[in-house]
């Protein structure tokens, strides 16, 4: 490459190992509104963790609580002063509903990540790196998991689980992590499949590193750049499909914890009777928290993701020649 | 640089700058060159990377991408290039300059043929032509870049790296442009096909009356291929003249270590130049070159050197070729530190 | 690292390849594959024996597509040889598996083309060029850690702890390529196969690290396969040059004699096309034409014969050179006899699978004697020409033009020619 030091990009290249690029990059290298994006989308998720972590302090009432000293609460008003949200026909709080709610979408969400990464993450690896009939017979399975709508998969399993893990957080999670494992298997095969004619990967291989060591030491940390993109876009999408469990019933049971789905599920008739507080408030959440992560998501993509890139240059003056540079013109 | 009499060069470059803005600081990558090419010349252009070769080239076809800034002039048939609207600019290219790439691999469109190829350059910038004018025109190229006319209407995936490159010469050359500039043509290449291409490069001079820059870090190529060389260095060009007189009798200090650092057939020895050139965002003072050479002096790192003629129209800027001009304490080795094996490119 | 005991057996040769052969199954198209068709298969190295002796420095030239890369990573045991024998230090590592050659990973080590991507981007120097130690457990934490730093130092990297903690991005090409040199010395291996190591640095940079590639040889008594299409620095490098193309070595021998008196016409042609810088020197003759052929269907006989300007009659001429021919012709001709004449052909593309015949239809209304009257005129034009010399016969059946060749005569192998050189061409 020629010009290699002068071209704004080379300059600019000098790129790190992966957490600085994840967490700090995005936030000096971006411009307009990749940006913004990104701000924003961090600013809304961010006030979704802090109600999650500090729920118990944020609200002022339990889950399923229905009376405060000895004073049973009103069934049904509308927002005021003791009960900024108002309450619901079943006599709970609506606002601290939608803090504990928020509690559990970021604990089932995070957990489904969690296990998704634990599982696809190395199956994807090792489909791509060693090939042959276990990675045939992993994408077959994938593939199968893939064509079903995501939601019917989720319902499927949230029915098997109830049985033996009760309808609980870990039972709703499970649900969500036989979802997303294919996606992050997907994600880190394809990767694997390019990283692995890497010439440093056959580096590895003529130095004499076994195969675990490869995959370990040379694929994990080049394949796995993707991955905060795909999990904070699936986060967004999880949102959406334990709220739905929730809805038909299946998800969260209330006795377990406040969920916005089924809280939504239970405001149905309310509406009609002019109650509109009861679904306005947990839906409002919901919108918030998957446009929060989306946000996060295609800001993260913008920055990490090199075509999409644009970087910032700093507008160039050309100050007037000096007198020193004159014997250079004839 | 070098006023020639008689008529007006083909392309005249005058105290161009091109810099970048980046974080910490603009990039000089082009600090006030110039040179002329006559219509029917190819003029060669040497340095290591990251001397502001390719910016050079690209910003004589004002490719450059966004976040730069060029002053200086681009005097092409006595138009200044780099003071028309991007729109006309953009006009001019392809049919008054054109550019052969590094990698004729990624530069053609896959799903074309290469007579609809030809068929569209000349469509789009040559309107009067008819049909068959343009269809003999471009295979008239084709043919003279070696390329066959049974193959005329296939894609490109179907031809070797040399005739991609082949293509994309003849793609450059069908407007018949007053300059081209070849960025790199061959390194891609094997060695026969290299010198196939070389061979075409240095017809061309005979065949079409175009002016090329030929940008490249080979000096056999040069060698081979070019009238005159320009030997830049840091962003500045340190050496200019006709090719032979300048790779005979090198008269600035890098050029002579850039060739005695080539590995040759004659090559009996094998010497570098230490160190690597400098960040262009802090070039060092005076002359650019003064850290890494040999014989720098005391003068090097405070005056800027001027440029002196020599023999058979070569022009140097070093202080060597001055040294009777300059005191005893300015004359006197420049001491520094030595540098690290491993300071490189 | 321990020495070993001296075996009795042990002699000068470290490596001998004999008909070493490596083919590649072709993907073919997706329905091919789809169908599990047969989709044929490419030699890549095709039949190569040579003896690489201690200490010395063979060079393995050619251009992309001779099978010098695929030469090179079969000796390395990273594609298994699927013909013929290779042996290392008296051992048989044909057919070996990876598995079973990890041992000898610890005296055979490669360093690859593009510096740039031959260090992990996520791992640091010292961890880089560490791992090897750490891979065959032969030392951890502090003699680790003392190893790196002498094998840096060895590459010329110091003062070390500018490069320890510094990850590939922040180096230089030419600090890359020491940092890999340094990785690929730190087990003091036996035997180094160096794939293009200064082919892709600057070229103030080249002449240094060949240099400390020489160094490195005096000082760890290194055995070197260098693999490069620059005949110039195999010259200065190497002790013997092995010529490749197609998969095969044209010619072996001395660098001295080689270069010195090339006896291939392709080790000719190679050698007048080196771009010189010096301008006392000559320019250069005229170039030899064309490229590599496609390795999947390589030409009959010696597979250089389309292409070498002292082919005669026996080298191999087939039905396919008649296209080439005549591409050729109206190359020359121009635009307008190309219009005319290759309307009287109608099946340029396809003139049959027999390499013996070449048929020739009639088309755009000509009849057969029209066409036949075409090529005999073409052959009247050159009768001298190699290929015209090896048509046996042309005849008109009166639906089409049949063009019958001499039967070629078998493949060049390497036989010894001029004192020390071997050389696979027919002229000798």
């Amino acid at each position: 490459m020629t010009a290699a030091s002068s071209s704004p990009e080379d300059v600019a290249s000098k790129r790190g190992f992966l957490p600085r690029r994840v967490f700090v990059t995005p936030f000096t290298q971006t411009t307009g509104l990749a940006r913004w994006i990104l701000l924003a989308g961090v600013v809304l998720t961010l006030l979704f963790v802090v109600a999650a972590i500090f729920a118990p302090w944020i609200a002022p009432y339990g889950f399923d609580q229905k009376s405060a000293g000895g004073v049973n609460f009103p069934r049904a008003v509308p927002p005021n002063g003791t009960h900024i949200f108002g309450t619901n026909t079943q006599f709970y709080d609506v606002f601290s509903r939608v803090v504990w709610g928020a509690r559990t979408a970021i604990e089932v969400v995070g957990l489904a990540l969690v296990f998704a990464l634990i599982i696809g993450v190395p199956l994807g690896l090792v489909s791509g790196y060693l090939g042959g009939w276990l990675d045939r017979i992993l994408v077959l399975v994938n593939d199968t998991l893939f064509a079903f709508p995501s939601l019917l998969l989720a319902i499927v399993f949230a029915f098997l689980l109830s049985s033996r893990l009760g309808g609980g957080v870990i039972a709703a999670a499970v649900s969500l992590t036989v979802i997303y494992v294919p996606q992050y298997f997907r994600v880190v095969r394809s990767t694997t499949l390019s990283a692995r004619e890497a010439t440093y990967v056959e580096a590895a291989r003529a130095m004499g590193a076994r195969k675990l060591t490869i995959m370990r030491r040379y694929l994990f940390a080049n394949v796995i750049q993707s991955v905060p993109v795909i999990g904070t876009l699936n986060a967004a999408d999880a949102i959406g499909t334990l709220a739905a469990l929730g809805f038909l019933g299946l998800g969260i049971q209330p006795t377990e914890a406040s969920e916005w789905g089924y809280d939504l599920r239970r405001a149905l008739a309310d509406a009609s009777a002019g109650i509109w507080w009861t679904s306005a408030f947990p839906g409002l959440a919901i919108v918030l928290l998957v446009t929060g992560l989306t946000l996060v998501g295609e800001g993260l993509n913008e920055t990490l993701n090199p075509t999409l890139r644009r970087r910032r240059l700093r507008p160039v003056v050309l100050p007037p020649r000096s007198g020193q540079d004159s014997g250079e013109e004839s | 640089m070098s006023e020639r009499s008689g008529g007006a060069p083909a392309l005249s470059v005058r105290d161009l700058r091109v810099w970048y803005g980046t974080d910490r600081g603009p990039v000089r990558a082009v600090d006030g060159v110039s040179f002329d090419i006559e219509a029917g010349q190819t003029l060669g252009l040497v340095g290591e990377s990251g001397c502001g070769k390719s910016t050079l080239g690209r910003a004589l076809l004002g490719l450059l991408p966004a976040g730069s800034k060029t002053d200086g002039e681009i005097l092409v048939d006595g138009t200044d290039l780099s003071s028309l609207p991007d729109k006309e600019r953009r006009a001019l290219r392809g049919s008054r300059m054109g550019m052969v790439f590094q990698e004729p691999m990624t530069r053609l469109n896959p799903l074309m043929r290469v007579s609809q190829m030809f068929d569209e350059a000349l469509g789009a910038n040559e309107p009067s032509l008819s049909k068959t004018e343009r269809h003999d025109r471009a295979l008239d190229v084709l043919r003279r870049m070696g390329i066959p006319p049974t193959r005329w209407s296939s894609y490109p995936h179907e031809f070797s790296g040399g005739m991609r490159q082949r293509i994309m010469i003849a793609l450059a050359l069908v407007l018949r442009p007053r300059f081209v500039v070849a960025d790199e043509p061959t390194t891609a290449l094997d060695v026969l096909v290299e010198a196939q291409i070389i061979r075409i490069l240095a017809d061309l001079r005979r065949d079409y009356d175009t002016a090329m820059l030929l940008i490249t870090h080979n000096l056999g190529i040069v060698a081979e291929a070019c009238d005159r060389v320009a030997v830049m260095y840091a962003g500045e060009i340190v050496e200019i003249g006709p090719a032979r007189e300048v790779f005979g009798q090198p008269r600035h200090p890098y050029t002579r270590d850039l060739l005695g650092s080539t590995i040759s057939l004659s090559t009996d020895g094998l010497r570098y130049i230490a160190g690597a050139p400098p960040d262009l965002v802090e070039p060092p003072p005076a002359c650019r070159f003064h850290p890494r050479c040999p014989d720098a002096m005391r003068v090097c790192q405070e005056r800027y050197p001027r440029w002196t003629s020599g023999p058979a129209d070569t022009e140097a800027a070093c202080w060597l070729l001055e040294r009777d001009q300059l005191g005893e304490d300015e004359a006197a080795p420049l001491e520094r530190e030595r540098i690290a094996d491993a300071d490189e490119a | 690292m321990p020495t070993k005991p001296e075996t009795p057996q042990r002699t000068d040769v470290l490596v001998s390849a004999r008909d070493l052969e490596v083919t590649f199954a072709l993907s073919g198209s997706s329905l091919a594959r789809l169908f599990g068709r047969d989709t044929g298969s490419v030699r890549a190295v095709d039949g190569v024996s040579f003896d690489l002796h201690r200490g010395e420095v063979l060079g393995v030239v050619g251009e992309s597509g001779s099978g010098k890369t695929t030469l090179g990573r079969a000796l390395m045991g990273l594609v298994r040889a699927t013909g013929g024998e290779l042996r290392y230090d008296g051992k048989d590592l044909t057919g070996l598996r990876e598995g079973a050659l990890r041992s000898l990973r610890t005296e055979l080590q490669m360093v690859f083309q593009d510096p740039n991507a031959a260090l992990n981007p996520s791992m640091t120097v010292e961890t880089a060029v560490g791992h090897p130690l750490v891979v065959h457990r032969l030392a951890s934490g502090g003699e680790l850690k003392k190893r790196v730093v002498a094998s840096l130092e060895r590459v010329g990297l110091a003062p070390v702890e500018r490069y320890l903690s510094k990850y590939p991005s922040d180096l230089s090409g030419g600090q890359k390529q020491r940092v890999v040199l340094a990785r690929s010395t730190i087990l003091e291996p036996k035997l180094l196969v160096a794939d293009e190591p200064i082919s892709m640095l600057d070229m103030s940079v080249r002449a240094k690290i060949l240099q400390l590639m020489l160094d490195l040889r005096d000082e760890l008594g290194l055995t070197y396969v260098y693999i490069t299409h620059d005949l110039a620095s195999a010259k200065y490098f190497c002790d013997r040059v092995a010529i490749m193309y197609l998969g095969r070595i044209v010619e072996i021998g001395p660098t001295a004699e080689v270069f010195a008196d090339p006896k291939h016409p392709y080790t000719k042609a190679l050698l007048a096309a080196v771009p010189d810088p010096d301008p006392s020197r000559p320019p250069a003759e005229d170039v030899l034409g064309g490229e590599i052929p496609d390795a999947a269907e390589p030409p009959r006989g010696c597979s250089f014969h389309p292409r070498c300007p002292a082919a005669f009659d026996a080298c191999g001429w087939e039905s396919r050179d008649l296209v080439a021919m005549l591409e050729e012709h109206w190359l020359r001709t121009g635009v307008d006899t190309y219009a005319e004449e290759s309307e009287r052909i109608s099946n340029l593309s396809d003139v049959g699978d027999n390499p013996d015949e070449a048929h020739l239809r009639p088309g755009g209304g000509a009849t057969s004697k029209e066409l036949y009257q075409l090529v005999e005129r073409l052959r009247s034009e050159q009768p001298d020409a190699a290929h015209w010399q090896s048509v046996s016969d042309v005849s008109d059946t009166g639906s089409e033009v049949v063009v019958r060749y001499v039967e070629a005569a078998e493949d060049p192998r390497l036989r010894p020619a001029g004192e020390h050189q071997e050389v696979a061409c027919h002229l000798y």
